[in-house]
């Protein structure tokens, strides 16, 4: 799992790459924690390499949701493929986190 | 695990089997003092084995797998539902469907989905159902629900086969997440004429 970051229009963009699962999973908490921990509320999730999403990793997404929630901030995702959707659909989590097809749609929000 | 298990039992015996408003009451329950974030996915289905009716509701659990008579495998489709122990709002639906005589249930985590050989990737749903199917009459190791013997041991070598699949998959490989396995046969009234229980 790697993740990058870049920045814009005031959004952190944290790219996701690989799969999100038992293991790999922390790495994408601690990372989210750390920016949060910078003061980042405004956070989108570019998912175009993201492969899989795992229990174990939308527990780390649904936290990360509820925290920026907490700090009245905001985070969607984009580039979601067919396979992570049905999980994002299947545990609700879409209702937390806001998928758009694009990185403009995102920033549009 | 031990407290979930326990939420559980006491919810469906206030909330009159009805899968949904239990995972409610049990999902409010889990998050009372849950400071940890921990959570739990949940299949939960109440098969009433007079009528063959099976009613379920889902909280983030993989899609179980329903096996008929002649082998055919389809994923159970599931209504959206969040985790237990996320959070207060949300509700879990219930939903129906009718069993026939000599249909499977197989019912699994995402542990058996995720199971991973260094060499060929992850075992993954595709594989899974392609060795379900491999299992049905038309190969000749029919797991034969209907058929004289204990009807028992169709579910029972369902189980079998998935966790012998997995572990011959993933060889020495170290597996990353548990595996359990449940599977359910439906036997409507045919082994109750023949006087099997």
């Amino acid at each position: 799992m790697d993740i990058f970051e870049s920045r814009k229009e005031g959004w952190l963009i944290l790219e996701l790459k690989g799969r999100m699962d038992a293991i790999t999973s922390p790495l994408v908490r601690e990372k989210i924690a750390f920016v949060i921990g910078q003061g980042e509320t405004r956070i989108l999730l570019d998912c175009l390499g993201l492969e899989y999403v795992s229990s174990a990793g939308f527990r780390i997404l649904f936290e990360a949701a509820y925290n920026i929630q907490d700090l009245k901030g905001g985070i969607g995702c984009y580039g979601v493929n067919a396979n992570v959707r049905k999980i994002f659909n299947m545990a609700d989590l879409a209702s937390e986190i806001p998928i758009f097809n694009t990185q403009e749609e995102a920033l549009q929000g | 695990m031990a407290r979930s298990k326990a939420l559980l039992r006491s919810a469906a015996q206030e909330e009159h089997a009805d899968p949904g408003r239990i995972l409610k009451k049990a999902n409010l329950e889990l998050l009372d003092g849950n400071e940890m974030f921990m959570f739990i996915t949940v299949f939960l289905g109440i098969l009433n084995v007079r009528t063959g009716e099976l009613t379920y509701g889902n909280a983030a659990h993989v899609s179980p797998i329903l096996i008929d008579k002649e082998g055919r495998c389809e994923l159970v489709e599931l209504p959206p539902g969040k985790p237990l122990g996320i959070r207060k709002q949300g509700g879990y639906e219930t939903q129906r469907r009718l069993l026939l005589p000599g249909d499977s249930l197989l019912v699994f985590t995402d542990g058996v989905t995720e199971a991973e050989s260094g060499a060929k990737g992850f075992y993954g749903e595709e594989r899974l159902l392609s060795l379900l199917r491999s299992l049905s009459p038309a190969n000749g190791t029919a797991a034969a629900p209907l058929s004289p013997a204990p009807p028992a041991a169709g579910a029972a070598r369902y189980v079998e086969a998935v966790l012998g699949g997995v572990k011959s998959f993933c060889a020495a490989d170290p597996r990353s997440d548990d595996i359990a396995v449940v599977c359910v046969s439906y036997l409507g009234n045919e082994y109750k004429k023949k006087g099997i229980s």
